[in-house]
């Protein structure tokens, strides 16, 4: 709902009339009759209580429209009515002959203070009546604006403590972006739609900026232009809406308004200027361009309802921002045809050598045994073995719609949902060079291969629900419905251990989340408790359902391209009588040296060739989930006006898990109006959030790489085992709990004067068993025969491993300065402090025999990943903006601060010192142009980053994956846009 | 929509539905294809002949010498000893006739190392002689390995013996 209100304004106007009909009570003539009718918002529709109904020049005679925006009154034919209403221009109607009206208020634009359902399940407050901190950001308004194209990264530069970072790469954590509230993770966040939980991605993401593996909401499937306004309450809320809201709320609310078309056609890129690396990277011509459309339009259903429909189609080329290393591309192996197959037979991997001896040119000989001599040969260049990061190339398109019908007066039948695609390729592995025999095939990849995971996401949801009366209750029984399917792929890939007969794309696996809510809400005003009290409360069923399904068999198996079946008895040896050789062209010999005797149909590895899918191991039969889980909740909300200054509200919930039993939370806050323009608030909560089912089912083999003693990173293989495997029982792994947290906030509102509010809040977090995964186990240190349950590989699990606390200060603050002529100058500023500590490490108790106690310690949960957690975001973040408009023009510049972070490493030198790096505050400036061409028509034109600030690069030990740090404003650079908005 | 359709809006929104189809439909996404760039001739070579080559009186090196068919022109030659000794410096070549009566070097090979009883510099010796391959089979010859002028190791190759292993 989009409405505008002054909750005194309300009351004075309540008592005003209260006064008027008391002290004129006979002054009814005996042709009055009785009036009654709805007043609507004429934006969206939307029922508004609270507004004041007048008979004009008799002001004794008037009501005020209940919560279903009705009113009834007794006037005569010649009375003329007046409508008004905080925010909105009052409208005068003549009764006539008529009885009952559907009165259209019109917004104005000059009053701004937003009504807020968030936090509340009252019919609204303010942000400055508020008990907790809730920001309202009008997407609608604002997207005109912004650089940014979707709206996690919209609300990553206007909403305070809000973050997205888009991860550059590195497997999956490209695929969809996380978003976070007040430094905490993003399964710590609730995000809701029209106030109904949205279903998260089915995807775990392993990597994410405060260094726990978690899923999250992909705000990318829901188009911009479906969205009003985006309302985010920053306080733990468990009570009030379930599992997750331990950080706060995101509630996104649809847009409702009909007979309207908007539509943005947008264009943008990045300067691609390579930032201060230098040789290290390669910078090359803009790249990065995104293109979006969107439209919106409303359709009106009669006079009682409103179908209301978005859509979007969004392509966003990749950026592409190279780490051009040194780390050796061909080996001597390679370089002098060395390499042979599991028979023994040749394998020419440098052809032009061939050719050179074939015609005797000694010294083309011995250039084309040097790397550079064959790199020059082949005219290649350092920047063609690259590891690549970057942002992914998306192809996206989505729809949306909000509808609503009122059945009879006081019954609202209502749905809203959509769908969406996404195909997205990420740079997700290190280039597989030459030199690494083991993940070689000179047929399919002479020069190494760059493999790249694609996934294919369809999401779907639906919500329906009815809103009545029963009684003096307002009721809401609704039903939402989540999916989220992604199908896994990768490109330019192989299984070396299928040899040439290997696929190049393959599938590797589905994964798939499933959500549905059934919710039933009561709640009741009672005005005459006090000031006013309302009381909720309500059930909810919630099932849910995780699913990972196999992908193609050449994904996850072994083949037997280096597997030799012996036909003959005798010597393993080649066609020149001599042992045959590994991968890495070493002879197969016994303790004397001699070749090994074989006799027929024994096996023998020659080649050890890496099993499964390049670089991420397809998911296979031992992978495959099915896991359902049912959860019942029961909540009793409160809030009472003790006083009209005095605010508390209570919050009360119970929850039932199926696999891991129940949960009992509260809340408590209140406000406290010192004076008109002053107000102190408070709240107490405790919270609590459920692994989810991807941390408890996840399972798979990725390729790990580790840096060796020469800092060139090694493949080895890792498996995440779930909790219930015998891998994690023989260690001692536990099974999962919930965390459960307690939070305090405490803040004040400050509006000295309309147009001027500052909030200030502070808030602590604490979490108990927060959900962490731990390092690498190999079997050699666990020792117990762990090597028969996993092998080679090394072995991680997710573990309740620390209690942790976040807390930090908000200051927002919002100056709107009108001046003649139709100026206006607008300045934000949001200041947040914030500090993540790890408080203690849970004692885990493993059976390992060969590791210390303090190595245990390690392991479980590392000094990077702590580190990560407490440093690795910035604890510091500054957003001000100014915003300038002159009738058809306006401008923006948004200036935004990125304090320092400290990335820690478990790699050290020789002395023991850690090869970890703090890298420096940075700040980047955002800019934009808008000028209305017509009343149809706007153009902008703007850029964000606009002075191309990278971030420091990384220290050479840390060098990898990325160059640069990726946990400020990422490594993108200057990005570019320019906008076409159309309004019919 | 009737509204909307009836009036003059009708073209710009015609107008922006073409111009968002243009400005779409131009976006093709970037691909990342693997860099190939090589000469031709790489890969497994599964086409050879070895002969055995065996110790000469009073020496016991032994092992064998592999033609293997790279191309219609090329040929490499690879040969492997067992029992030669480290610091020891071999040479062999291919000789006319059967190696008991052979004197006439047909072709000189490379130096062959003592310590891994291959082929010192490069892994094969290569023969750029079209049809060498093609017509080993007939081929008259046999293979010596000396050190100094001593015979360490012969065996007769081509038509003058049996591959000891072959593939075609």
């Amino acid at each position: 709902m989009k409405g505008k209100l002054r909750k005194q304004g309300i009351l004075l106007g309540t008592v005003g009339l209260i006064i008027w009909v008391n002290l004129f009570p006979l002054n009814a003539l005996a042709q009055t009759k009785r009036i009654t009718g709805k007043v609507t918002a004429g934006t969206n529709a939307e029922l508004i209580q609270g507004v004041n109904v007048l008979v004009k020049g008799d002001s004794r005679k008037g009501a005020i429209t209940d919560s279903q925006g009705m009113f009834s009154l007794e006037a005569t034919p010649g009375d003329v009515l007046v409508f008004s209403f905080i925010g909105f221009k009052s409208k005068e109607i003549k009764v006539g002959n008529e009885t009952t009206f559907t009165v259209t208020l019109d917004e104005d634009a000059t009053q701004l203070t937003e009504l807020i359902v968030t936090g509340t399940r009252n019919t609204g407050r303010t942000i400055l009546e508020t008990p907790v901190p809730v920001d309202v950001i009008s997407i609608k308004d604002i997207m005109g604006e912004l650089p940014q194209m979707d709206l996690a990264q919209m609300l990553a530069v206007v909403a305070p403590s809000f973050n997205a970072v888009r991860s550059q790469g590195g497997d999956l954590n490209s695929h969809v972006d996380p978003v976070q509230l007040r430094n905490m993770a993003p399964n710590q966040i609730l995000v809701l739609v029209n106030g109904k939980r949205r279903h998260t991605s089915a995807l775990l993401i392993t990597e994410t900026a405060v260094g726990s593996p978690s899923t999250t909401v992909d705000l990318m499937t829901i188009p911009v232009s479906a969205i009003d306004r985006v309302e985010i309450l920053r306080d733990g809320a468990a009570a009030q809406y379930g599992s997750d809201a331990v950080a706060g709320v995101v509630n996104i609310i649809l847009k409702k308004g009909t007979n309207k078309l908007t539509a943005n056609l947008t264009g943008g890129g990045y300067a691609n200027t390579g930032g201060q690396a230098g040789a290290l990277t390669k910078a090359g011509k803009p790249d990065g361009f995104n293109y979006q459309f969107d439209a919106n339009y409303g359709f009106k259903m009669g006079d009682r309802g409103y179908f209301n429909l978005s859509g979007q189609i969004t392509q966003r080329r990749p950026t592409l921002r190279p780490f051009v290393n040194d780390w050796g591309f061909f080996d001597k192996t390679y370089l002098n045809n060395l390499r042979t197959d599991k028979y023994g037979n040749p394998v020419i991997t440098n052809p032009e050598l061939i050719g050179a001896q074939a015609a005797g040119n000694t010294a083309q000989i011995a250039a084309l045994t040097t790397e550079a001599g064959l790199m020059s040969a082949r005219g290649l260049t350092k920047a063609d073995f690259a590891v690549y990061a970057g942002m992914p190339a998306i192809t996206l398109g989505s729809t949306f719609y909000n509808a609503g019908y009122e059945i009879n007066p006081t019954t609202t039948i209502y749905s809203f949902g959509g769908a969406s695609y996404k195909y997205l390729e990420g740079f997700s592995c290190y280039f597989r060079r030459p030199a690494q025999t083991d993940r070689f095939n000179y047929l399919l990849y002479p020069n190494g291969f760059r493999p790249q995971m694609t996934s294919n996401t369809s999401d779907m949801s639906n919500t329906v629900g009815l809103k009545s009366k029963i009684g003096n209750f307002n009721v809401d029984f609704s039903n939402t419905f989540g999916k989220n399917t992604m199908r896994i792929g990768m490109v330019n890939t192989l299984n070396a251990s299928l040899g040439s007969n290997s696929p190049v794309n393959m599938n590797i696996g589905t994964h798939q989340f499933t959500q549905n809510s059934t919710n039933l809400d009561f709640s009741r005003y009672l005005k005459e408790i006090m000031n006013g009290l309302n009381i909720a409360f309500g059930a909810e069923m919630r099932v849910e359902n995780y699913k990972i399904m196999k992908g193609q068999e050449e994904s996850y198996t072994y083949g037997d391209a280096g597997v030799l079946t012996v036909t003959q008895p005798g010597l393993l040896v080649g066609p020149d009588g001599k042992p045959l050789e590994n991968g890495s062209s070493t002879p197969i010999v016994d303790a004397s040296g001699n070749p090994l005797s074989v006799y027929a149909g024994q096996q023998v590895t020659v080649k050890n060739l890496s099993a499964n899918c390049q670089c991420f191991a397809g998911f296979g039969p031992k992978n495959e989930r099915n896991e359902f889980r049912t959860t019942m909740a029961a909540y009793l909300d409160a809030e009472l006006e003790l006083t009209r200054n005095f605010l508390v509200a209570g919050a009360f919930r119970l929850e039932n898990y199926s696999d891991f039993g129940g949960v009992t939370i509260g809340k408590l806050a209140a406000r406290y109006s010192l004076s008109k323009t002053l107000s102190i608030r408070g709240s107490v909560a405790s919270g609590f959030r459920a692994p989810s089912l991807q941390e408890l089912n996840y399972t798979h083999t990725a390729t790990a790489f580790v840096p060796d003693a020469n800092g060139i990173p090694q493949p080895l293989d890792v498996t995440t085992y779930p909790n219930n495997s015998t891998a994690a029982r023989v260690l001692g792994i536990k099974n999962l709990k919930q965390e459960q947290s307690r939070t305090y906030g405490f803040g004040l509102t400050y509006q000295p004067v309309q147009g001027f509010e500052v909030t200030l809040d502070a808030y602590q977090i604490d979490v108990d068993n927060r959900i962490f995964q731990t390092s690498y186990f190999n079997a050699s240190e666990v020792g117990n025969n762990y090597h028969e349950v996993i092998g080679d590989g090394e072995a991680q699990f997710f573990v309740n491993g620390a209690d942790v606390r976040s807390k930090g200060v908000e200051a927002v603050g919002n100056y709107t300065l009108s001046l003649p002529k139709g100026k206006s100058l607008t300045f934000t500023l949001a200041a947040i402090l914030s500090k993540n500590t790890v408080l203690n490490r849970k004692p885990l108790n493993l059976n390992v025999a060969n590791l210390t106690e303090d190595q245990v310690v390690e392991k479980y949960l590392s000094r990077s990943v702590i580190g990560q957690f407490e440093t690795g975001t910035p604890r510091t973040k500054l957003i001000g903006s100014a915003t300038y408009r002159f009738n058809k023009f306006n401008a923006m510049l948004r200036g935004t601060y990125f304090g320092t972070v400290t990335e820690r490493s478990t790699s050290a030198d020789n002395d023991g010192n850690y090869y970890d790096q703090t890298f420096s505050g940075q700040a980047i400036f955002d800019l934009s142009f808008g000028y209305d061409l017509n009343r149809n028509v706007k153009v902008s034109v703007g850029g964000s980053n606009i002075l191309d600030k990278y971030p420091q690069v990384l220290r050479p030990e840390n060098q990898g994956f990325y160059l640069y740090s990726n946990n400020q404003q990422g490594s993108n650079g200057a990005y570019y846009y320019g906008r076409l908005s159309f309004n019919f | 929509m009737k509204r909307f359709f009836l009036k003059q809006n009708s073209l710009p929104v015609l107008g922006l539905l073409l111009s968002a189809l243009v400005f779409l439909s131009a976006c093709e996404q970037n691909k990342y294809e693997p860099n190939t760039s090589v000469a031709p001739g790489g890969g497994t070579i599964t086409t050879f002949k070895s002969y055995t080559l065996t110790s000469a009186s009073g020496a016991t090196v032994y092992g064998r010498v592999v033609f293997y068919k790279y191309s219609a022109a090329v040929t490499l030659a690879e040969i492997g000893l067992y029992n030669t000794t480290s610091g020891t410096a071999y040479t062999a070549s291919i000789y006319e006739g059967k190696a008991a009566t052979a004197t006439k070097v047909l072709k000189p090979l490379d130096a062959i190392s003592g310590a891994t009883g291959e082929f010192s510099g490069n892994k094969f010796f290569t023969i750029n002689e079209a049809g060498f391959y093609d017509k080993l089979s007939s081929y008259n010859a046999s293979v010596k390995v000396m050190t100094g002028t001593k015979v360490v190791a012969s065996g007769d190759i081509g038509g003058n013996a049996a591959p000891v292993a072959q593939a075609q």
